[in-house]
């Protein structure tokens, strides 16, 4: 009856969890889990033992000395009070030993004012340093929470915690080295997370204070007090095989150590795996890790900074997986609204991207400039799906919530790109669209006589395109030639035009045979019959080009391109022309007919 | 149950005269030992009592007897003899139980076959198995010692979570124990700490914080009860170090 069992499997080993379980927990897990030593809170090895509370109080009179809060970086710490500020402080001993090496004091002194110096929110603060009652001591910033370690042993870090871990580090030690300090130990006992989630370096120096080279005496007493001395998993190369040498690298490898930790919770030792391969972890994060546990420091990351670069880079552009930082996730709004948004933008900008491409599709089609409607017709609903799918991307949800905590929201960089896509983009196309042909048609302006019947050329506005079948030629040209240097100038120009024009149509600009070209030939051979004063030729000339215009104009009304009074006016034209060039003898035709092609 | 103030040994590292050493130094002898000694039974009932009812006894006659065993060894002067040096309250309760047992068994027979009753003394702490009487041997066969001390292990689980409980919740913290409870069992990679910091407004930061403090509290707690229930000096990670493994081939 006793033995009644629970159909519930712990979660931890899997066995049945017994009905009768105090509380519905495994007790196998949690009495094991109990009496399991913990580290941390015992000195390593067990020889350092800590001052009584006592000895400790009355060491220090102005503090109250509450209680023992542990053993590390390289000494033993205890939570106290600062009864007249009215705070909580942690106060730092060295071994007692050591204090009575004057030159460890004195080095204690130099290095503890620089620490001192350094004030920065990841950084934890030295208010005050000394020597008391035979103690060298460190009164500094008292954090409410744990380490890394023990966080660690709390729960797995989830890739975006950890990501969002990263950078608050980098700022830190940035920070440092800028001021010419190094840490030299960063592992994660040394790197603390408070109750808010603020990370908070700590022992910063201590190591070189404790391990200046050549100084056997400290060496010798961290030894015997059992100190670790070193934590050789998280020390670079050349930290190991030339302490002297090292330099701000050192910390990045370090660094890199703890990253690769927090995403995998093992250590990158022998042929390690890549983070990605063990956990769920944007595959960029690889690049990253593997370059702070780069051997040579000359292929590491040159600064913090840098690391901190490329970890907040990754969340930028292409988020992993999980979501981000709590700082962003808690102002991120929830990503479905946005989703929507997209959508419904999709519903309206496609149809209205469309609308646009057919209105201006004829208008534009119509003239030989066929090629930008055609673009535009292919290119704006082509850029409103991109920037339709870009912005749903961003939107995914988890996407917003895997930046890490960085200063800038991502909400306007999204409204910027989905403005340049939505908008600027299909704007763009358009306005160029328009211009194009503009400008081409202002490059070579019909001729004086014809420009004054078309009244939308002249305004500067849209042209037509097809000047010809809807102008109505004027039966009877101007009476003799306006004088040699205005003639010889327009045929100057419409020499310029017809040149421009064909090298257009080598890149494809304009169709080879198409009415530009045709025209221009037409300007310039009426140019140069008007400058012979040959107004026969003229004639012909325009004659000439209102049949190749008939005969495009044909094509196109085969193909279904051009109405029937379109290709009614290009045959009216063609009449028109005729009936002109009839007021002349045939023999002047073939003085002008013959371009050259 | 009545959980009396516990000096924070652990804490400040300063000695503690735990409530078994206490009646064993005295032999059970002092008010203050038989005080102690009362605390400890009625913490370790639920042990007893199951042990009994294992036998195979109705809910309600293996109340009775549990009642009545307890009434005796209290009564009695059975720790006289008790070694100080050796000996757990858990070996010495389950060495009184079979005795009572055997004793019990003796005395039905002895009113069946109508004869007249004789008491047997409740052994010494030391003596951690009855010997000399084979047939208290085969009445307590039927349950095994481990059954007993898997009872024993969720007696004292339970006790430390409960005053881990109300600890909590005199620091207003009744919601943040229910909600983080599960991770005293391990990391349980299964449960979402993002979903946890959700329900209680904390960050996830905070959340691991917290679990930390839970788990070391627990710890403090559970050594502190069974400090309560081992001679002065004994290895308390010895003893959970049984109990563990008890639980495990249980
Ligand atoms: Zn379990």
């Amino acid at each position: 009856m006793n033995t009644q069992l629970n159909l519930n499997p712990c979660p931890q080993c899997g066995t049945p969890i017994p009905g009768d379980a105090p509380q519905g927990l495994c007790p196998r897990c949690v009495l094991a889990r109990a009496a399991t030593p913990t580290e941390g809170g015992s000195p390593a090895g067990g020889r350092l033992v800590a001052p009584a509370l006592e000895v400790v109080a009355a060491a220090f009179p102005t503090l109250e000395i509450l209680e023992l809060l542990g053993f590390g970086g390289m000494g033993v710490v205890y939570k106290a009070r600062q009864p007249q500020l009215g705070r909580l402080v942690a106060l730092k001993l060295l071994p007692q030993s050591l204090g009575a090496d004057p030159a460890f004091a004195e080095r204690f002194q130099r290095e503890a004012r620089c620490l001192a110096r350094l004030h920065h929110p990841n950084i934890v603060n030295v208010y005050e340093f000394g020597q008391s009652g035979g103690f060298c001591y460190l009164l500094l910033e008292y954090v409410d929470g744990v380490n890394l370690r023990q966080a660690m042993q709390a729960g797995r870090f989830s890739p975006k915690e950890a990501l969002a871990i990263v950078p608050a580090i980098c700022g830190a030690l940035q920070y440092a080295h800028e001021q010419g300090v190094l840490h030299r130990d960063i592992k994660p006992e040394n790197i603390l997370l408070d109750t808010q989630g603020t990370v908070k370096l700590a022992d910063f120096g201590i190591a070189k204070l404790l391990r200046e080279p050549g100084d056997t005496h400290a060496e010798l007493t961290l030894t015997q007090t059992g100190s670790r001395l070193g934590t050789p998993h998280y020390m670079a190369p050349e930290q190991v095989e030339n302490p002297g040498s090292v330099d701000h690298r050192a910390d990045i490898y370090s660094l890199g150590v703890v990253f690769y930790e927090l995403l995998t919770g093992e250590l990158p030792l022998g042929r390690f795996a890549a983070p990605s391969a063990k956990a769920d972890l944007d595959a960029r994060v690889d690049a990253i890790v593997f370059r702070a546990l780069a051997k040579e420091r000359e292929l590491r990351q040159q600064s913090a900074g840098e690391v901190r670069t490329d970890v907040e880079g990754l969340s930028q552009a292409q988020p992993p997986g999980a979501g981000g930082s709590r700082a962003v996730s808690d102002a991120a709004p929830n990503p479905w609204p946005h989703r929507l948004f997209w959508l419904l933008l999709g519903l309206v900008v496609l149809p209205v991207a469309a609308v646009i491409a057919a209105i201006l599709a004829p208008i534009l089609m119509k003239g030989g400039v066929r090629s930008f409607g055609g673009l535009i017709v292919a290119l704006v609903p082509m850029v409103a799906g991109a920037a339709l799918v870009l912005g749903y991307r961003q939107s995914r949800p988890g996407a917003a919530q895997a930046q890490p905590r960085a200063a800038w929201n991502p909400w306007p960089r999204r409204v910027f790109w989905s403005v340049i896509g939505l908008v600027v983009l299909p704007g763009l196309l358009i306005v160029i669209g328009l211009i194009v042909p503009i400008v081409a048609f202002r490059q070579h302006p019909l001729p004086p006589a014809i420009d004054s019947s078309l009244p939308e050329a002249a305004d500067g506005g849209l042209p037509n395109p097809l000047p010809a079948p809807n102008a109505k030629l004027p039966a009877v040209l101007p009476a003799g030639p306006s004088g040699p240097s205005p003639s010889a100038r327009k045929r100057q120009l419409a020499g310029e035009q017809l040149e421009m024009l064909r090298k257009q149509a080598e890149v494809g600009l304009v169709a080879p045979r198409g009415q530009e070209i045709l025209g221009a030939e037409r300007d310039l051979a009426v140019a140069e019959a008007e400058v012979r004063g040959d107004a026969a030729a003229v004639a012909a000339a325009r004659l000439t080009y209102a049949n190749s215009i008939l005969a495009i104009m044909q094509r196109l009304f085969d193909n279904g391109k051009v109405s029937a009074s379109e290709l009614y006016s290009a045959k009216t034209a063609v009449a028109d022309a005729e009936i002109a060039s009839q007021q002349f003898p045939p023999a002047g035709t073939n003085t002008v007919t013959p371009l050259p092609r | 149950m009545s959980h009396p103030a516990t000096p924070p040994a652990a804490r400040g590292g300063a000695f503690v005269t735990t409530r078994w050493s206490c009646v064993l130094e005295a032999r059970g002898a002092s008010p203050a030992a038989r005080a102690a000694l009362g605390e400890l039974c009625a913490a370790y009932w639920s042990p007893v009592f199951r042990f009994l009812c294992c036998e195979g006894r109705s809910e309600d006659i293996a109340r009775e007897l549990t009642q009545e065993f307890f009434a005796r060894m209290l009564a009695g002067d059975s720790l006289a003899h008790a070694d100080p040096a050796q000996g757990r309250f858990r070996s010495y309760l389950l060495g009184a139980v079979k005795h009572f047992l055997a004793d019990q068994r003796q005395r039905e027979g002895a009113l069946k076959r109508g004869g007249g009753t004789t008491t047997l003394p409740l052994p010494g702490p030391g003596d951690t198995e009855v010997t000399g009487c084979g047939e208290i041997a085969d009445v307590t066969a039927m349950v095994p010692d481990s059954y007993f001390d898997r009872q024993w292990a969720f007696t004292l689980m339970d006790r430390a979570l409960t005053r881990l409980a109300e600890e909590m919740a005199a620091d207003d913290k009744s919601t943040q124990f229910n909600r983080l409870k599960p991770w005293l069992v391990g990391d349980a990679l299964a449960l979402s700490q993002s979903e946890a910091a959700r329900e209680l407004r904390l960050s996830e930061g905070a959340v691991k914080v917290a679990i930390h403090r839970l788990r070391k509290r627990f710890r403090e707690i559970l050594r502190e009860e069974v400090a309560q229930t081992i001679p002065a000096g004994t290895d308390i990670s010895g003893e959970l170090r049984y109990l563990v493994e008890v639980l495990a081939t249980g």
